[in-house]
C-alpha cells in the first residue's frame, strides 16, 4: 500500500513537473503577438512622454489648480495593485488558507510589475525629472514624498525577495529538468538557484526566511497604501482632509488586488493550459475573498463619505454635491455601483462564482478601480478654499490629453509586458509547493 | 593666507561695478551715495555707454549691484525683519495696477499672475467685494512643510521663498497650498530679459517643470523699498512692513501695524487652517468705492 | 556692515526712457516741481516731472533736468539728471558744495528742461532760507519730551522765533519713517513746540530709535531734518524660528521624534532585509 502510494506520487509529482514547466520551453508562438501590441503600446507611449520631456507638462490638460492629473491616480492605483503581493504571500499564508497556494507567485509577479510601473509614472509625474537626483541630495525626511520614495524602495526589494524565496526549489527544477532551454535561460536557472539541493540544512534556512519575511511584508505593505493616502490627507484640500483616508486606501487596494488576481488566473489557465491547476475550485475561493474585501471596502466608503455628506461644510460639502450631482456624479455613481455594489450582489451567489462571470466581475472592479482613484484626485483639486477666479476657462476643467492617456496606457502595458516576461521565464504555479502538498494526497486533485 | 585675501578681493572687485553716465563727461554730474563715507578725491577712468571713455572723481559714483543673492545667501532672511502685508479691501476697485506692475517686474504673462483679484462675497445678503490674493507667506507654511527637497523655504524674515533651480516639480506644493497661491511653469517661460543670474529673491529666470508664486520682492526689499504692488496700488489699499518695528506703508503714508490691526479689526483668511499668514485684510466696510462688476473680457 | 547699494539714477533710465508723450506732432507742455531736503548730513533737490499726454499730466521719465544755484548760468551749473519712471530725480549735494551752501541766507535753486522734440521748455525755481531747527530730547517724570525751538538768525545775529511752522515727529523704520504724535503740530509765538513721545514703540535690540524732527515742504525753508539715535524704545528680541526644528524647517532641522521614528523603522526594515540576504548566501554555500 505505502509502494502504491509513493509510487502514485512519483507518477503525480512527474506530471506536475511536466505540465507547470511547459510553458517555459519555446514552444508558444501566440504569446508573441500579444507581446508586439504590448511594445506598440509601450512606444506610443514612450513618444508621448518624449513630447512631455520636450515641451514641458504643458502637453497634459494638468493646470494650476487641477495640479495632479492620471498620473498620480494612476500611480496610486499601480500601488494599489502591489498590495496583492502581500495579499496572498502573506496574510492568506500565515492564516493557513493552503487553497491559495497555486496563486502566491501570480500575487507576487503582479506586484513586482506594478510597483515598478508606479515607480516609473511618478517620474513621469515630475516636471523635472532630470533633477530626480535632488531627492537624494537634499531629502527633507519631513515630507511625505521622501516617506513615499523610501516605502517604495523598500517594498520593491521585499517583494522581489518574496518572489526570489519562494522560487528557489522551482528554479533548481527548472535547472534540473529544463535540458531543453535556451542558454541564457539554463545560465539564469543555475546562477539564481543558488546550488538548491532541498537539503534539510537549506529547507530549514528558506523556511525561516520565508517565515520572517511574511511576517515582515504586512506592515510594509500597509505602509506602502497607508503613506500613498497620506500623500493626500496631509495636504489642505477639503476632500483629503480625512483621518479615514490610510485604511480607505488599503481596503480598496487588497479589493482590486483579489480581482487583478482573478482576471490573472482567467488568461493565465486558459493561455497556459493549465485547468487542472487553476480550478474552478479556486475561483470559487476567489469570488468569495473578493465579497469579504468589497464589503470592508464598502464600509470604508461609507465612512469617507457620511461625515461630509452629512455635514456639508463649505467647500467640503461643494465637493460632496459635485461627485453626487454635478458633473462627476455618473462617474462618481458608476463606479460605486458597478464597481463596488454589484460585485458583492453577484459573487455572494454560487453561478456568481464561476470563471467567466468572475472575470467579468472583476473587469469591472478594477475599471471602478482606476476611475475611483481619478475621483479623489481630481474633484478635490477642483474645489481649493478659495474660489477659482481670474484663470482661463481650460484651468476649470479637467480631460486628459491624449499624451496622457498614451502614458498611462503605456503603464498599463509595461505592467502586462513585466508579467508576460516573467511568466514565461519562472514556473507560474510554484511546483515544490504543489508537489509536496497535493503529491501526498492526490486524491484530492481529482475534485 | 594671502593668497585667501587677496583672491577675496578680486572676488569683491568683479561682483561690483562701478558705472558712469554719458552726462558725467559732459557736465560736473555729481551724486553721492553717502555722505558718511570719506570723501576721496581720486580719480577713476570709465568707459560710458556711448563708448568714449572719462575720468571722474571716484566719489561721484555709485557702487551698483550687479548680481542678486545668490540661492544661497537667499536662504537667509534679511536680519531682524519681520514682513507682513495688510490689504484694506474697503479700498480696492478691482483696479488690477498691483497685478500688472508684478507682472512687469517679474516678468510674467498675463494669463499666469502671482497676484489674482478675487470677487469674494460672504453671504448672499452682504455685498460682494474684492480681494487682492498675492502669497500670504505663512508662519506655519503647508507648502514648505510638504517639500521633498527644501525648493521650497521659510526664512527669518517670514518670507516663503523658492529655489527654481531646485525644484523637482512634484507640484506637492500646489496641493498643500490652501490659497492657491503657486503657479507652474507648465511649458517653456517667456523668453526674459535679465541682465544677472537667477536668484530666488527675485524669481527670474524662470524655468520650465518649476513652481513660482508671490515672492513678496526681496530685491526690493533688500534695498529698503516696498514691492512694486504696494507702490502701484492707486489707492493705497496695501500695506507692507514688518512686523518687529510695528510699522505698516502704503507708499503714502505710514502707519503703526498693531494700531491698524486692533483698530480695523483685521482678520486672515481661513485663520482655522493654523497656516497662520502673514496677510492681514480689513473687513470691506466703510467702502471707498461702491461694488462694480468686472468688466466684460477680464477672466473671472 | 550695512550694504546700502543704490543705483546710479541715469543708469537705470537708459530702459525707461520709453514715449509717455505724443510723438511727433505738438510737443507735450511739462511741469516741473522743484524741492529741497536738508539734514544735518546732507542736502538734497528733489525734481518731478510731469507731462501732458491726451489730458492729463503724468509722471515723466527720461526727461534731463539741468539744476542750477543762484542763477542760470554756466558758472552756477550744479548738475543734470535725468527722471525716473515715477517722474522723479534727485540731486545730493556734494560735502564741499553742501558747506559753501550753509553760510549763505538764503539759497536760490533753478530747475531747467530744455525743449526738445518731444516736450516743451520749462523752468522753474525755489529759494530755501536757512534756520535753526533746534531739538531737545528729555525725560521729565518718566514721561519722554520733544522740545523744539524754530528760529531764524537776523543780520544782527539774533534768534527771531518762528510761529506757525509745521513741524513732524517721526520714527526711522525700515521701508518709511513712522509719524508719531498728532498729525498736525505748528509752533507758538516763541516758534515752541513740544511733544510726548510713545512709551510702546519698539526699538532694536538695544531699544534704540532714530528719532527725526521735520519742518516739511515750508515755503520757506524747504524741508529741514534733524534727528537722533535715542534708547527710548522697547528692547525687540527677535527669535530666528527657522533655526528652530519643526516640521517646516529645513532638512537639517527635522523634528528629533521623526528622525529617531524613521531611522529605527528604515534600520529594523533593512536589518531583516540584510539579514535575509545573508542567509541565500549561506544557502549557496551549503550547496556546494
Amino acid at each position: 500500500m505505502a509502494k502504491d502510494k509513493i509510487f502514485l506520487n512519483d507518477q503525480f509529482n512527474q506530471k506536475v513537473e511536466k505540465d507547470l514547466l511547459a510553458h517555459l520551453l519555446p514552444n508558444k508562438k501566440v504569446g508573441n503577438i500579444f507581446i508586439f501590441v504590448l511594445l506598440a503600446f509601450i512606444l506610443v507611449g514612450i513618444y508621448a512622454y518624449y513630447r512631455q520631456l520636450r515641451y514641458g507638462l504643458i502637453v497634459t490638460s494638468m493646470r494650476d489648480y487641477t495640479s495632479w492629473g492620471v498620473y498620480i491616480s494612476n500611480f496610486v492605483f499601480l500601488v494599489a495593485i502591489s498590495l496583492v503581493g502581500s495579499l496572498f504571500s502573506s496574510i492568506l499564508k500565515l492564516s493557513k488558507a493552503t487553497w491559495s497556494t497555486p496563486l502566491t507567485r501570480i500575487s507576487e509577479i503582479i506586484a513586482i510589475a506594478a510597483i515598478i510601473c508606479a515607480s516609473v509614472i511618478i517620474i513621469v509625474d515630475m516636471g523635472r525629472p532630470d533633477r530626480f537626483i535632488n531627492v537624494l541630495i537634499h531629502g527633507r525626511i519631513q515630507s511625505p514624498i521622501i516617506w513615499d520614495v523610501i516605502i517604495i524602495t523598500t517594498y520593491l526589494t521585499i517583494s522581489v525577495l518574496l518572489l526570489y524565496i519562494s522560487l528557489i526549489p522551482d528554479l533548481a527544477i527548472c535547472r534540473d529538468k529544463l535540458t531543453d532551454a535556451p542558454g541564457w535561460k539554463k545560465w539564469f536557472y543555475k546562477v539564481f538557484s543558488i546550488n538548491w539541493h532541498g537539503t534539510p540544512e537549506q529547507n530549514n534556512i528558506l523556511h525561516k526566511v520565508s517565515f520572517m519575511l511574511s511576517v515582515m511584508v504586512i506592515p510594509v505593505a500597509f505602509a506602502i497604501h497607508t503613506v500613498t493616502s497620506w500623500l493626500f490627507s496631509t495636504t489642505w484640500r477639503p476632500g483629503w482632509d480625512s483621518t479615514n483616508l490610510g485604511p480607505y486606501f488599503v481596503s480598496g487596494a487588497l479589493m482590486a488586488g483579489a480581482a487583478v488576481i482573478i482576471v490573472a488566473m482567467y488568461f493565465i489557465r486558459n493561455a497556459l493550459n493549465i485547468k487542472e491547476y487553476l480550478t474552478d475550485k479556486l475561483f470559487d475561493h476567489m469570488g468569495k475573498l473578493l465579497v469579504l474585501l468589497s464589503l470592508v471596502y464598502l464600509y470604508f466608503n461609507i465612512n469617507e463619505y457620511l461625515g461630509p455628506a452629512f455635514k456639508m461644510v463649505g467647500v467640503e460639502g461643494e465637493h460632496i454635491i459635485e461627485l453626487f450631482f454635478g458633473k462627476y456624479a455618473s462617474m462618481y455613481w458608476l463606479v460605486q455601483v458597478f464597481g463596488l455594489v454589484l460585485p458583492i450582489v453577484v459573487l455572494v451567489f454560487a453561478w456568481g462564482r464561476k470563471p467567466l462571470p468572475m472575470l467579468i466581475i472583476s473587469i469591472l472592479v478594477l475599471l471602478g478601480a482606476w476611475f475611483k482613484r481619478f475621483l479623489i484626485v481630481i474633484p478635490s483639486l477642483q474645489h481649493p478654499y478659495l474660489p477659482i477666479q481670474d484663470v482661463d476657462e481650460s484651468y476649470r476643467h479637467y480631460i486628459p490629453s491624449w499624451e496622457e492617456w498614451a502614458i498611462t496606457f503605456a503603464s498599463f502595458a509595461g505592467c502586462l509586458l513585466i508579467i508576460t516576461f516573467l511568466v514565461k521565464l519562472l514556473p507560474v504555479i510554484p511546483i515544490w509547493e504543489t508537489k509536496k502538498e497535493e503529491g501526498n494526497e492526490p486524491k484530492q486533485q481529482e475534485v | 593666507m594671502k593668497n585667501k585675501a587677496a583672491g577675496h578681493r578680486r572676488k569683491f572687485l568683479k561682483s561690483s561695478v562701478y558705472i558712469g553716465v554719458s552726462a558725467i563727461a559732459s557736465s560736473p554730474f555729481i551724486q553721492r551715495c553717502s555722505s558718511k563715507e570719506p570723501d576721496k578725491e581720486k580719480k577713476v577712468k570709465l568707459l560710458t555707454t556711448d563708448g568714449t571713455l572719462v575720468e571722474v572723481n571716484q566719489s561721484n559714483l555709485m557702487k551698483m549691484s550687479h548680481q542678486p543673492a545668490s540661492p544661497k545667501e537667499a536662504r537667509k532672511g534679511i536680519p531682524g525683519r519681520h514682513f507682513v502685508m495688510v490689504v484694506d479691501l474697503s479700498r480696492c476697485r478691482n483696479a488690477r495696477k498691483c497685478i500688472k506692475a508684478c507682472d512687469h517686474h517679474h516678468q510674467l504673462t498675463p494669463d499666469r499672475p502671482f497676484i489674482k483679484v478675487l470677487r469674494m462675497q460672504d453671504n448672499k445678503a452682504s455685498s460682494p467685494y474684492w480681494m487682492p490674493k498675492k502669497c500670504f507667506h505663512c508662519d506655519n507654511p503647508p507648502c514648505v512643510k510638504v517639500c521633498p527637497v527644501g525648493a521650497t523655504y521659510k526664512r527669518s524674515d517670514a518670507l516663503v521663498l523658492i529655489d527654481n533651480k531646485r525644484c523637482i516639480g512634484c507640484r506637492f506644493c500646489m496641493a498643500a497650498c490652501p490659497y492657491s497661491a503657486r503657479v507652474f511653469n507648465w511649458g517653456k517661460p517667456k523668453p526674459q530679459s535679465t541682465d544677472h543670474s537667477y536668484s530666488p529673491e527675485t524669481s527670474v529666470p524662470s524655468q520650465i517643470g518649476t513652481v513660482e508664486k508671490c515672492d513678496f520682492c526681496p530685491d526690493m526689499l533688500r534695498q529698503d523699498k516696498v514691492p512694486h504692488c504696494i507702490t502701484a496700488c492707486p489707492n493705497g489699499a496695501l500695506y507692507f512692513g514688518d512686523q518687529i518695528a510695528d510699522s505698516v506703508t502704503n507708499g503714502s503714508e505710514t502707519v503703526r501695524l498693531s494700531t491698524l490691526l486692533r483698530d480695523k479689526a483685521a482678520y486672515r483668511y481661513h485663520e482655522e487652517l493654523g497656516t497662520e499668514p502673514n496677510v492681514y485684510y480689513l473687513p470691506p466696510s466703510d467702502r471707498l468705492f461702491p461694488f462694480k462688476e468686472a468688466p466684460e473680457g477680464q477672466p473671472s | 556692515m550695512k550694504a546700502i547699494i543704490v543705483t546710479l539714477i541715469g543708469m537705470i533710465l537708459m530702459g525707461f526712457s520709453s514715449s509717455n508723450y505724443p510723438v511727433g506732432g505738438d510737443k507735450a507742455p511739462v511741469r516741473v516741481y522743484l524741492e529741497s531736503f536738508r539734514n544735518t548730513e546732507m542736502h538734497q533737490l528733489s525734481v518731478r516731472v510731469l507731462a501732458k499726454t491726451e489730458k492729463r499730466y503724468l509722471p515723466a521719465a527720461g526727461v534731463e533736468v539741468v539744476l542750477y544755484s543762484s542763477e542760470i548760468t554756466d558758472s552756477n551749473l550744479l548738475g543734470t539728471i535725468v527722471t525716473a519712471s515715477n517722474g522723479l530725480g534727485t540731486y545730493t549735494f556734494s560735502p564741499a558744495q553742501f558747506e559753501s551752501a550753509e553760510k549763505t541766507k538764503v539759497a536760490k535753486y533753478f530747475a531747467v528742461i530744455h525743449e526738445n522734440e518731444n516736450l516743451k521748455g520749462k523752468e522753474t525755481a525755489i529759494s530755501v532760507e536757512d534756520v535753526n531747527l533746534d531739538v531737545r530730547f528729555m525725560i521729565e517724570d518718566s514721561i519722554k519730551l520733544i522740545y523744539v525751538n524754530v528760529s531764524e538768525i537776523d543780520s544782527t545775529g539774533n534768534n527771531i522765533p518762528q510761529e506757525d511752522v509745521q513741524i513732524k515727529f517721526l520714527v526711522e523704520r525700515p521701508l518709511s519713517p513712522l509719524p508719531v504724535g498728532d498729525e498736525y503740530n505748528t509752533t507758538d509765538e516763541e516758534g515752541n513746540i513740544s511733544m510726548e513721545f510713545p512709551d510702546d514703540l519698539p526699538g532694536d535690540t538695544e531699544g534704540n530709535l532714530k528719532i527725526l524732527v521735520r519742518i516739511v515742504e515750508n515755503e520757506k525753508y524747504g524741508s529741514v531734518e534733524v534727528s537722533k539715535i535715542m534708547k527710548w524704545g522697547i528692547p525687540t528680541f527677535v527669535s530666528d524660528k527657522t533655526i528652530k526644528r519643526s516640521l517646516w524647517a529645513s532638512s537639517a532641522n527635522a523634528p528629533i521624534a521623526l528622525l529617531i521614528f524613521i531611522n529605527a523603522l528604515i534600520l529594523a526594515v533593512w536589518g531583516v532585509i540584510f539579514y535575509i540576504v545573508f542567509k541565500l548566501f549561506q544557502i549557496r554555500k551549503i550547496g556546494i
